[in-house]
């Protein structure tokens, strides 16, 4: 038995994606998804590998065209918008592979969201002292203050995932995409990150919590979805949806 | 060291240039010096796109080319003064940049390389075709009838290329320590994560194509004078194209300094050996120190230092080495 | 037959036949570059190299220049697989940037057709063969047997590579590497070896092309930069990686060609393909035949 999601109206929702498909030639990735996510939700993602989370992220943001389906940010079409214009609206994302700037140190690469997102936004502009003083709190926050002036090569496993969701978090975002940022990491570093995420949200910030570590999945999220084979097979609460027959058979079983 | 400094500085350098130039009796040390000068802008051009975004341009030659013939044909036309054709010429080799990188920007990057490539094919193509510039014949150009402050027109010229070099590299040094710079070197180190930070990648990209651009053109547009008569065969020389690939590669691509270190080094280094063994061969060495450093040393001579100095090197211990090693980098 | 149709039928059936071996030429680098993604813009001057082979044991021994090619393949062969190894560890084992790897081609391209010209300087040369001259007629139409048998030779080569890639294994697990590497590591094959494979059929199909080149004309070092749009154009408007695309492709160009420098003068060739070039490159990345 599945629940879907209360009904809410479209303005109360911070992204509102609905019919999503993707097919690259003939293999269709993403079959008809509805996801919708309410401000400061958190909600968790999750499926087996290859089920087309990674397709649906990359539709969500920007980094893939749909073949169909409507997206719709804060009350707003995005479905034109290109990568950077997302990420300017507040739409944020963490990668499953770091991807930092390696030829920056931990302070510019936060510099490139600050100054590229938050600035460009309109409202607010950041000076250079505004810049450098919120980068190195935000790099503090994480951990990392101490290597401010660091170049990414010099970082641990840990401490470039930590460097990732910081520089996500720099943009400013309403709504944040974590993709996997947990793992191949240890039980005690994944508490770490969880207790990071977990302040982050109470800022405010949704999150779309993308993950294969079941406990830290079940810990975090609010609301839990499924996708298999490019379908979402569930929607509802955690207990709900692990209770899931199907959810059982396709994914969990495993 | 703060922008405006480093501008007054390199004008104080440009015009010992201009007036050691005046000094010195041998034309030919002012022929090579201007050689030099001339792929200090290349170079610096090159690695603007090249170095600071990561687009390989293969087709040096022809923006080389461009600003080259226009300047030749405008000056047939009309009796324009050479900074003017200067400006003009940028103008146009910056559209071209701009309108190669929409083209193909878009794609792989190896595209951008490859169409770079064709291009210097056609354009030589069209050139050569082209009668009003004399085609594969060639082309007696008159110096046009200002008059220059300078004794003779060759040290006028010189003082020009000088000019182009100063500002040329404080071009690349003020990017690099803008938001601009800043967002280049995102692109280049990871250009889906730089778009999710919210950077406009293609509007960037394309402003430095036009830039670099640019700067080639206008480093072709004096030379009509320089040399009095222009032909296509050594017009499109492939020394351009490897050259301006070369220096900021062995130089170093990471800052300004880089290409200016690789433009003195390899230009002087092929002028010597132009007289004492013979202009084929240099290219020759060109190529094999291209082929050599891309393996072996692929930060250049500025990353070697890097690596060697250690301690010395850190930015965050030694001042000295934080501004010319790490200059762009080094948030002090 | 009216003049300008049938000046307009030879020209057609003269681009074909540059068209079939203009594909010998661009296969090299719809393998190395379509199925290996290695931007190899050497790769003409390796057939400039080919050429010159061909002419030095033509002009010194007498050799027909169809058999230099043939042989010469062996070690062009040995020559890619060196090549790769090199490029393999320098580059890709690293994961550096593309700048790195485009340089390092560049560099070859130049020192080679550097050095060739410090070796041959910069004369034209040309090799002589029994059917280079003699020309058939159908009417309007002249096949010279020149351009007829590189022709003929290139469809062979091309017929042959195609064979290979679909029914021996070695060629399928190259067709394997270019989909997907995960693939081939779970079939048990190491991907480096398959790759050095693949990158030195690509050099050996250069020594082919290189021995049909000097049969259709005489060539001189820097010819080979005129090449580099051309052979990029074909791949890409014939779909990376396809072996018949790549065929159709080359033909197309050949034709137009062929017919502009018929009607507008032959010197207008080179912009012909980087015209196509832009416009494959805008209107469908992917070529003709390629995978979306």
């Amino acid at each position: 038995m599945t629940t879907e999601a209360r009904a809410v109206t479209a303005d109360e929702l911070i992204l509102d994606a609905r019919g999503i498909t993707k097919r690259f030639g003939g293999f269709v990735a993403l079959n008809n998804v509805d996801l919708a996510v309410r401000p400061g939700e958190r909600v968790g993602l999750i499926g087996p590998n290859g089920s087309g989370k990674s397709t649906l992220t990359n539709c969500l943001c920007g980094a893939l065209k749909t073949d169909g389906g409507s997206i719709a940010f804060a009350g707003r079409a995005i479905d034109d918008l290109s990568s950077y214009q997302r990420a300017r609206l507040g739409l944020g994302r963490s990668f499953q592979l770091p991807r930092p700037f390696h030829s920056l140190t931990l302070l510019d690469n936060l510099r490139i969201p600050l100054v590229y997102a938050v600035n460009a936004r309109g409202g607010a502009h950041l000076t250079e002292q505004q810049i450098r003083t919120r980068s190195s709190d935000l790099l503090g926050e994480f951990g990392l203050g101490g290597k401010l002036h660091r170049l990414p090569g010099d970082l641990t496993q840990v401490e470039m995932r930590k460097l990732e969701l910081a520089r996500a978090m720099a943009s400013d975002p309403t709504l944040l995409v974590s993709d996997e940022a947990l793992a191949g990491l240890s039980h005690s570093e994944v508490d770490e990150i969880l207790a990071l995420l977990l302040a982050l949200n109470t800022r405010g910030v949704a999150v779309i919590f993308i993950e294969h570590i079941m406990r830290a999945v079940m810990a975090f999220s609010e609301r839990l979805a499924v996708l298999v084979a490019g379908e979402k097979i569930a929607d509802g609460t955690p207990k709900e949806v692990i209770a899931d027959e199907r959810v059982i058979g396709a994914y969990l079983g495993q | 060291m703060s922008n405006g400094r480093f501008i007054t500085l390199a004008c104080l350098v440009g015009i010992a240039l201009v007036a050691a130039s005046t000094f010195v009796t041998n034309e030919y040390y002012v022929f090579a010096a201007y050689f030099v000068l001339q792929y200090v802008v290349l170079a610096t051009a090159w690695n603007i796109l090249g170095g600071y975004v990561g687009y390989v341009n293969f087709g040096t030659t022809a923006f080389l080319a461009i600003g080259l013939y226009s300047a030749a044909a405008l000056n047939k036309w009309l009796d324009l003064p050479i900074p003017v054709l200067i400006l003009i010429a940028g103008l146009l080799c910056g559209a071209v940049g701009l309108a190669m990188g929409y083209l193909t920007i878009r794609l792989r990057g190896v595209y951008f390389t490859i169409a770079t490539l064709a291009l210097s094919v056609v354009v030589q193509t069209f050139i050569t075709n082209w009668d009003y510039v004399g085609g594969s014949r060639g082309l007696y150009v008159m110096r046009p009838t200002e008059v220059p402050v300078f004794g003779s027109y060759v040290a006028y010229l010189f003082f020009l290329m000088t000019v182009l070099a100063v500002a040329a590299v404080a071009i690349a040094r003020v990017i690099e320590r803008s938001t601009f710079g800043f967002g280049l070197a995102a692109i280049r180190d990871d250009e889906t994560a730089a778009a999710a930070s919210g950077v406009p990648v293609l509007r960037l990209k394309l402003i430095a194509a036009a830039i670099s651009g640019a700067l080639m053109g206008m480093t072709g547009a004096p030379l009509p004078f320089y040399l009095t008569y222009v032909e296509p065969t050594s017009s499109f020389s492939l020394a351009y194209t490897v050259n301006s690939v070369a220096m900021p590669l062995v130089g170093g691509t990471t800052s300004w300094l880089g290409p200016v270190i690789g433009a003195i080094l390899l230009g002087t280094m092929q002028q010597a050996m132009t007289v004492l063994i013979s202009s084929s061969v240099n290219l020759l060495v060109v190529g094999v120190l291209l082929v050599i450093f891309v393996i072996a040393a692929p930060n250049g001579i500025l990353g070697l230092l890097r690596s060697m100095g250690g301690k010395k090197t850190d930015p965050e211990t030694n001042p000295l080495a934080a501004m010319l090693v790490t200059e762009k980098r080094s948030s002090q | 037959m009216g003049q300008s149709a049938g000046l307009l039928l030879d020209s057609i059936v003269s681009g074909i036949l540059v068209g079939g071996f203009y594909a010998a030429m661009a296969v090299g680098i719809s393998i190395a570059f379509g199925m290996l993604g290695i931007s190899n813009i050497a790769h003409p001057a390796l057939i400039l190299l080919g050429s010159f082979i061909a002419y030095v044991l033509n002009s010194q021994f007498g050799f027909d220049p169809i058999l230099v090619g043939a042989l010469a393949t062996v070690p062009f062969y040995f020559l890619g697989t060196l090549l790769y190894t090199a490029y393999e560890f320098a580059f890709e084992r690293r994961g550096t940037q593309l700048i790195r790897g485009l340089a390092f081609f560049f560099g070859l391209l130049f020192i080679t057709e550097v050095g060739l010209q410090l070796i041959f300087g910069v004369d034209y040369r040309l090799v002589e063969a029994p059917y280079i001259g003699p020309s058939y007629n159908i009417g309007p139409v002249s096949l010279p047997v020149r351009m007829l048998i590189p022709f003929l030779a290139s469809v062979l080569l091309l017929v042959g590579l195609q064979i290979f890639f679909a029914r021996t294994f070695t060629g399928r697990a190259i067709m394997a590497v270019a989909q997907d590497k995960f693939a081939l590591q779970l079939m048990g094959a190491a991907p480096v070896r398959i790759k050095r494979i693949a990158f030195g059929l690509s050099t050996a199909t250069a020594a082919m092309a290189g021995a049909f080149l000097i049969i259709l004309q005489p060539v001189e070092p820097s010819m080979g930069r005129d090449y580099i749009g051309r052979i990029f154009a074909i791949c890409v408007l014939g779909g990376i990686g396809s072996l018949p695309g790549t065929f159709i492709a080359a033909v197309i160009v050949g034709v137009a060609e062929s017919i502009t420098a018929t009607f507008y003068g032959p010197s207008w060739s080179p912009a012909i393909a980087f015209g196509f070039l832009l416009i494959a490159l805008v209107v469908r990345p992917a070529g003709l035949f390629g995978r979306a």
